[in-house]
């Protein structure tokens, strides 16, 4: 019983020889045969015939049963069969992908690049502003209420409009306003930082966020400034900082110097309003805050902007409702208080992790980051397009060949939609997984929000969404190519005796690859001058020397140096005695043994606070009201020794050099050069430009010390020390040298500042090294990002430029053979492929270039000194660039000059 | 395995179809229905319309093949085939209802040679 499987596929039965039947034939012969079968028994055909059908059944319904049965074990053998041929494309792009084919390991890897970051961006997206914010209920019933001045997003309330609104008929079910700010809260060990929110009675219900334990703010608790010293603690801060005692209820805590009672806790996700690097730590009622009381209360003036306000809608309210209602409030109060209340409305909107202020800025910078990584992924999609091409152009004979033999078309196109999609599924994957990788090692923090335990976590809205992309790119690089396949053209390669030389490669995909090249050029080059640049950071004079250095930072969890302010700890000026402090402070770190030296001073070279001023010679007339810009730095005695500067003229600043002598000042020697060149600067005298030369705005040189770094790294500004204790109202960093480790002096300094004040912050300290790092980080960071950036974007090039030149070497496939046949050598064909590899690059590497020189010249002060057409970075970047042209044009360069020319010319 | 295939009519007449094509060759509907019938001595007796559907599920599940020829008398038509995939299907099948009837055998405690 042998019949060609095609009849079957194709259910030719039918259609064949005269020798098939039909169904009803089948049954016919049955009953036919059992007939004649009793009549030869000697029946009468009636007989047989209700015999017959008496032991057949009903012939109708069994031949529709029997069409039943064959229409669905068709359409299931079709299925089967559609199957199993898609089982063997996705098995044969696997096989592809382990033998190592450059074009399967290509795309996986660069999908998987272009969808990991879109990845990325999606779980970011979805942590910063898609996530509802933690710990508040119901987040779609707040109304988030943006003050707008003079058409403006203005970013507080003045509280009495706050008051109006409150009392005046709106859809709003409850309605708060807070304000927040730093505080000190005293511990055993000292005073800490600390954020707190001063909240209305009902800040809690509006947000959702009711205390877990105890109780929020009553309503009586509102007025009376400073009568309702109760406070709710955030969960973090009562396990942190606390230590977590189940009694809580009922403890004390001091604010400012002010007892509270603690009251309640808020719920554990919840860390305030806004989700932002402050996570709230404590909320007291809004009238606790010390700018409440007196004439000048912040609250008690429409002039003064101190709050912001959330709103609940009421059951069955809309927002627009809600708007509407504020809006005729303010109207009203612009009716009243014209000389305040001009111009002024609120905009109702819709509450959620994204800042309301002008929040269109960051949709829109959102949306171009968004677009910009969907590019890249576009541009990964074009470059496989690319290559795809050029490996069906490779075998578009045997395809046509095929095609012609009766292969289905639509076959070859599933062949390459199927591995088009098992790609970019793969890819995708890979992407996936190493973006989650890479994000759980990033927290919200690094993006500048700080919430206690929040992480960017992968979401199922994540993962959907990098799918669907995944898909959507399989159909971008894989459609292309498959539709060539289904164009009539194709068929006519067989007849094609140009050798195919007639097609040009896409003028599109030209300019693509030489751009992309360019791109990578231009950001290859910006990362070598900014790693270049770093390395001169060494070299330069930093006139200091940070090891053993230690710097104490007074501000908790800052990104810069902070300072100990002491009139704002409540210590007098200097005039009133504020500089018993210094000396008690100077004193007890200079004592602790392995402390070789302590001083205390207003700033740090490259702590990058900016502390400038104009000076002018005392003895010229004031003509020039600009001056000379320098840096001052207010420092106690043993100042140069703890930085370890020498003196070189004169004398260092003393502990005489106080509020009862006059003004003195050690200068640097750019300082010196500056006002007076070529002369002796001891004993000049100079002053503030701009300002009458009074006493107390100019100052005697009495000593020079020899180049110190600026307060930022890019400048060098001359430089001038005046006495800490000359000046009426300083901040304060502590300095110390010393020979052991200081973290194993953290102990010791913790317990000197305390014998001094037991109401001082506790500092952190931060090695003088890490200052110096700090200081050089934008260059580290450029450099490190534009790097990463330009391998990703050198990738992609090189795929461009394979792409293209494979492509154009596939239709010149004729023209090498008869060249090489004419007697051309190898070498001469692989040099022609170069060049035209070459070709192809040259107008990116020169724009690219020229870009990268003209971005570096922009950006010089950041360079630090170095030239900006630095030939070291130009020629090395250059060189990567050249090679990596030069290597992804190997292949196709190798198999042009591999062609056999017999072969060739046979092609036709 | 070991499940009772109780009043699994279909699949027991695929059964007696598949093994009747086993031991005698390609047949048509009307010979398989006369072996079904001489075999079973008239015990199992179906209406002979109801084969059919069973032929053409079988050939659905490509365990029979077929093919049209002319019969010793000259008639067309359809001849059925047992294939390889028949062939292993059936010998699966058998196993498994002699190891559930010996199961049902045991249980019943009437020992195999009694009732043979």
């Amino acid at each position: 019983m042998k019949r060609p499987r095609l009849k079957r596929l194709f259910h030719w039965d039918k259609f064949g020889s005269n020798m098939e039947g039909s169904l009803d034939d089948e049954v016919n012969f049955h009953l036919e045969t059992r007939i004649e079968q009793l009549v030869a028994e000697g029946k009468t055909v009636t007989e047989a015939q209700a015999e017959v059908l008496k032991r057949f059944g009903d012939p109708e319904s069994v031949v529709e049963r029997c069409r039943r049965i064959d229409q669905a074990g068709q359409r299931s053998r079709v299925f089967r069969e559609h199957l199993s041929d898609i089982i063997q494309d996705v098995r044969q792009t696997l096989r592809g992908l382990r033998k190592g084919g450059a074009y399967a390991v290509v795309a996986v890897l660069s999908l998987a690049v272009g969808i990991g970051v879109n990845t990325s961006m999606f779980t970011a997206i979805h942590a910063v502003i898609l996530a509802p914010v933690p710990g508040v209920t119901d987040q779609d019933r707040i109304v988030d209420m943006v003050p707008v001045v003079m058409g403006d997003d203005h970013w507080a309330w003045a509280y009495p409009d706050f008051e109006n609104v409150r009392g005046a008929d709106t859809p709003f079910q409850s309605i708060a306003a807070w304000a927040e700010r730093d505080a000190t809260y005293g511990t055993e060990e000292g005073g800490r930082r600390a954020r707190v929110s001063y909240a209305t009675s009902e800040y809690f219900d509006v947000l959702g966020a009711l205390p877990t334990l105890g109780r929020g703010f009553l309503h009586s608790e509102e007025r009376g400034v400073g009568q309702h010293p109760v406070a709710v603690v955030s969960h973090y801060f009562w396990q942190e900082q606390l230590g977590g005692p189940p009694d809580i209820l009922g403890h004390s805590l001091t604010l400012d110097g002010i007892p509270y009672t603690v009251v309640g806790v808020a719920p554990e996700e919840f860390i305030g309003a806004r989700v932002n690097r402050n996570a709230v730590d404590i909320w007291v009622p809004l009238f606790q805050h010390p700018d409440a009381g007196g004439e000048e209360s912040v609250f008690g003036d429409r002039g003064r902007f101190s709050v912001q306000v959330l709103g609940r809608l009421g059951p069955g309210a809309t927002i627009s409702e809600a708007r509407a209602a504020v809006q005729t409030v303010f109207a009203g109060l612009e009716a009243e208080y014209p000389e305040t209340n001009r111009d002024r409305t609120v905009k109702a909107v819709s509450y959620g992790r994204f800042p309301a202020q002008n929040r269109i800025y960051d949709v829109i910078a959102v949306v171009g980051v968004c677009g910009l990584l969907v590019v890249l992924l576009l541009i990964i999609c074009g470059n496989l397009a690319g290559m795809a091409l050029a490996r069906s152009a490779a075998k578009e004979q045997e395809i046509g060949v095929r095609l012609a033999l009766g292969s289905s078309r639509m076959r070859m196109v599933r062949h390459l939609m199927v591995e088009a999609v098992v790609l970019s599924l793969l890819g995708g994957g890979v992407g996936i997984v190493l973006s989650m990788f890479a994000m759980t090692r990033v927290s919200p923090m690094d993006l500048g929000i700080s919430a206690p335990g929040a992480t960017f976590e992968p979401s199922g809205w994540t993962l959907a969404m990098s799918l669907a992309l995944s898909l959507l790119a399989s159909q971008a690089f894989g459609l292309l190519p498959a539709l060539r396949y289904s164009r009539p053209e194709m068929v006519s390669a067989l007849k094609d005796d140009t050798g195919g030389g007639g097609r040009r490669v896409g003028r599109l995909q030209r300019y693509a690859a030489s751009t992309q090249t360019g791109v990578a050029f231009l950001l290859l080059l910006t990362a070598a001058l900014f790693l270049r640049s770093l390395e001169r950071t060494g070299e330069n004079e930093i006139g200091f020397r940070p090891e053993g250095l230690t710097v104490t930072d007074f501000r908790t969890g800052g990104t810069f140096l902070g300072f100990l302010n002491p009139s704002e700890e409540g210590y007098p000026s200097m005039e009133e005695g504020g500089a018993a402090l210094v000396d008690r402070l100077v004193g007890s770190i200079g004592a602790i043994p392995s402390v070789t030296s302590a001083a205390l001073s207003s700033g740090f070279p490259l702590d990058r606070t900016r502390a400038g001023l104009s000076v002018r010679p005392a003895d010229l007339p004031d003509l020039d009201a600009t001056g000379v810009r320098v840096e001052f730095t207010l420092v106690t005695e043993g100042y140069f020794s703890t930085i370890d500067t020498p003196v070189l003229q004169g004398r260092a600043i003393v502990r005489t050099d106080d509020n009862s002598s006059p003004g003195v000042a050690v200068v640097s020697r750019s300082f010196a050069d500056r006002l007076w060149p070529g002369e002796d600067a001891l004993g000049r005298q100079f002053s503030q430009a701009g300002a009458e030369s009074d006493a107390s705005r100019s100052w005697t040189v009495v000593g020079v010390v020899g180049h110190v770094a600026s307060s930022v790294v890019t400048e060098d500004l001359p430089q001038v020390f005046l006495p800490l204790r000359q000046s009426s109202n300083p901040s304060l960093i502590l300095l110390f040298r010393s020979d052991t480790d200081p973290a194993a002096l953290a102990g010791q300094v913790r317990d000197a500042i305390r014998s001094v004040d037991t109401g001082l912050p506790m500092p952190r300290l931060v090695p003088a090294r890490s200052v110096v790092a700090r200081a050089t980080q934008d260059q580290r960071t450029t450099g490190q990002v534009s790097g990463i950036l330009g391998l990703l974007v050198l990738l992609l090039a090189a795929m461009g430029v394979y792409g293209v030149v494979a492509l154009a070497v596939t239709t010149r496939i004729r023209e090498f053979g008869l060249r090489i046949a004419l007697g051309a050598t190898r070498r001469v064909i692989v040099r022609d492929v170069f060049a035209g590899a070459l070709r192809l690059a040259l107008p990116g590497l020169v724009v690219g270039g020229l870009l990268a020189a003209g971005t570096a010249v922009a950006m010089q002060s950041m360079l630090l000194g170095l030239n900006p057409v630095d030939p070291v970075s130009v020629f090395s970047s250059g060189v990567v660039l050249l090679s990596v042209v030069f290597a992804s044009s190997l292949g196709p360069a190798l198999r042009a000059s591999g062609i056999h020319p017999m072969e060739a010319l046979r092609r036709e | 395995m070991g499940s009772v295939r109780a009043g699994n009519l279909y699949g027991t007449l695929e059964m007696l179809i598949l093994r009747g094509l086993e031991l005698s060759g390609p047949m048509n509907g009307v010979g398989v229905a006369d072996l079904i019938g001489s075999r079973s001595d008239g015990l199992f007796r179906v209406e002979e319309g109801s084969l059919y559907p069973a032929l053409h599920r079988l050939q659905g599940k490509g365990l029979v093949d077929w093919e049209w020829r002319r019969t010793e008398e000259g008639k067309r038509a359809k001849f059925y085939e047992i294939t390889r995939k028949g062939r292993r299907a059936l010998s699966s099948e058998l196993k498994s209802w002699v190891a559930s009837t010996r199961a049902m055998l045991s249980l019943l405690e009437v020992p195999v040679e009694e009732v043979v």
